[in-house]
This record gives C-alpha cells, sequence and structure tokens, in this order.
C-alpha cells in the first residue's frame, strides 16, 4: 500500500503533463469535444448558440487570470480556442446597457459575485492581467440586469501600492 | 409643568433653523451659527486661517450646509453642499477624500466590502422632485475609483418606465 503512494503520484503528475492551461496542442478543424475536455478539463460553463455551434468556458480564476472559450461546431470538431480576459473584450462591457448575459457570454463566469454594501447592486469580480499589470475588473448590475458600474484597476490586494497614484 | 416642559423644546426649536437663513454674512459668529444651526458634524480648516463648518440633514433632509468662516471668526457665507455642479465635480481616479468630504462634507454612512477592497461612502441628495443616492468609492490610497449617482429606488420606487434609463 505504501508503495501505491509514490506511484499513484507519478501517474498524477504524466496525467498533468497531458493537460494543458490554454489548450495548446489542440488543432481547430482536427480536434473533437472529447479531445479538448480531455486536454482542458471540465467547462464551468456551457452556451448554445443558435447556429448549432457550442461554446465552453474554462476558467483559470483567480490566481489563473484568464479565462477560455473553446467553440465547437455542430460537427463535433473545434473551430477555435479565445482568452476571453482581453482588453478589447473588456472595454465592450458598457455602464447602463450590457446586460448580465452578455457579460456571462463575453467574459465567461465570474471569479466570485457578491451583494455591494449599501448600494442596490450585485459585483461580479474577474481578475485578469496586461502583461504583467495584474488587474481586477468589477461589474455592478442592478436587479433588472444591467451593468451599471464598470470598473477596472490594478489589482491592489494582490500587489500593494508601492509608490504614489498608481492606477 | 409639564406643559411648559412639552412646550420648552418646540420654543427652542423655533429658533434654531435648518438651513441657518437667519445667518448674515459678514455679520454672524461661529457661535452664532452653532447656536442656529446645531452641533457641527465637521469641522474642515480653511486655507488663509478660516474655517468652515459642516451642519448635515443627511439621511431625510437630503442636504448638507457648509457655513464658512474668516479667519476673525465671522461668517462668509452658507452653502448647500448636495447640489449636482459639486456632485459632477467629483473624478473617478482622481478625487480623493479629504476633497471630497471638503467639496461635499461627511457622508450619511460608510461600508466596506465584501469583495471590493474599496471604502464606499453614501450621501443622500435631491435634484428638486428626483431623490438621488450617492455613492463615491476610496481605495486605501485615498483616491475615488467609483462614483455613482442615481435615482433613489428605495425611497422612491419606479411605477413605470425605469427612469434611470
Amino acid at each position: 500500500m505504501k508503495i501505491l503512494l509514490p506511484v499513484s503520484l507519478a501517474t498524477a503528475v504524466a496525467l498533468s503533463g497531458c493537460a494543458s492551461y490554454d489548450g495548446r496542442g489542440l488543432e481547430a478543424g482536427k480536434a473533437s469535444e472529447a479531445d479538448v475536455l480531455r486536454v482542458m478539463g471540465t467547462p464551468d460553463d456551457t452556451l448554445k448558440r443558435p447556429n448549432g455551434d457550442k461554446t465552453l468556458y474554462f476558467s483559470r480564476q483567480p490566481e489563473g487570470r484568464q479565462i477560455y472559450a473553446a467553440t465547437v461546431g455542430a460537427d463535433g470538431s473545434l473551430r477555435g480556442i479565445d482568452p476571453l480576459l482581453v482588453p478589447d473584450n473588456i472595454r465592450k462591457v458598457a455602464a447602463g446597457s450590457s446586460s448580465r448575459a452578455e457579460v456571462r457570454e463575453l467574459l465567461g463566469p465570474p471569479s466570485r459575485a457578491a451583494r455591494a454594501p449599501f448600494k442596490p447592486l450585485d459585483v461580479w469580480e474577474y481578475r485578469w492581467q496586461i502583461g504583467a499589470d495584474r488587474r481586477v475588473l468589477w461589474i455592478g448590475f442592478s436587479d433588472d440586469g444591467v451593468a451599471r458600474e464598470v470598473t477596472d484597476m490594478h489589482d491592489f490586494e494582490f500587489e500593494p501600492n508601492t509608490g504614489q497614484g498608481k492606477d | 409643568m409639564r406643559t411648559l416642559l412639552f412646550i420648552a423644546p418646540l420654543l427652542l426649536a423655533a429658533c434654531a433653523s435648518i438651513d441657518g437663513r437667519d445667518l448674515v454674512p459678514g455679520q454672524s459668529t461661529e457661535a452664532q451659527a452653532v447656536a442656529e444651526m446645531g452641533a457641527p458634524s465637521q469641522q474642515v480648516d480653511l486655507p488663509g486661517g478660516g474655517k468652515a463648518l459642516y451642519f448635515s440633514r443627511l439621511p431625510y433632509g437630503r442636504a448638507i450646509y457648509k457655513a464658512s468662516f474668516d479667519a476673525q471668526g465671522v461668517l462668509r457665507g452658507v452653502e448647500q453642499t448636495l447640489v449636482p455642479e459639486k456632485v459632477r465635480g467629483i473624478e473617478a481616479g482622481k478625487t480623493t477624500k479629504e476633497q471630497v468630504r471638503e467639496l461635499l462634507g461627511p457622508p450619511y454612512r460608510t461600508a466596506r466590502g465584501p469583495i471590493k477592497p474599496l471604502e464606499v461612502w453614501e450621501y443622500w441628495w435631491r435634484i428638486a422632485e428626483d431623490r438621488r443616492i450617492l455613492w463615491v468609492s476610496f481605495s486605501d490610497d485615498g483616491v475615488a475609483r467609483e462614483v455613482l449617482d442615481m435615482h433613489d429606488y428605495q425611497s422612491d420606487p419606479p411605477s413605470g418606465r425605469d427612469r434611470s434609463k
């Protein structure tokens, strides 16, 4: 029994060697949905699209600071894998117009959510980064499901401020 | 005797005023302002030796009165701070806690968390009949990061269409 432990550890290491954080090695047009699941793990969210495509969301939050979306066609083959927490996507979130469902489709599931103090808003959190700059994005939704507050700032909790006015 | 005890506070209240309308700029003193408006909720030293006293009527009064005095302790003027021009002066990423305190006066209440490492300050105010709430959130370096001003749905629920849109 004692010998089994190192063996199972070695197996775990060997298995994790097959898994991939960002889906590297999966080829669009060749890989199947089963390949995607084997390499990237269990999706955190799945979205069926009107054209028959299916998007699988793989969150690496909070430490990973990225969420990947693998889109699989109606024929079951991989169309592509995209990182979602990128400036172009984040800029699309608009206070006063973006809905909860739109944000979930655009960015994937939040790393956590909670009710704001005082404000009648549900706050979703995404941890992401631009280059070496670790950032936090918060989106506050009013009860009608519309984004009212979009705040993106340096992640002071992760990396405390050393100077003045670092944003 | 009972009747007198009951009436006395009413008589005193009749002398006091919510907005300090009986105070005279260039003439009234700090002591007169306090006698008129009650104990100040906040005091800020002004450049040049003067000071400003803030008389908060929050939450239900939806107003804060700021009485400014020169170095000699003579009233310069009384203004209501919770007005659009001042509220719009608060800028995310720029305005500091001290600046908001001086601009508007003390918040009605403050809180922190649960997710964001920000301290939220709340002000109840109004534009004419439109009851509103202003929230300003500060990061730990004292800089405002969020400014949200919206209709106060709790005090005045929507009757039909969402008026914030």
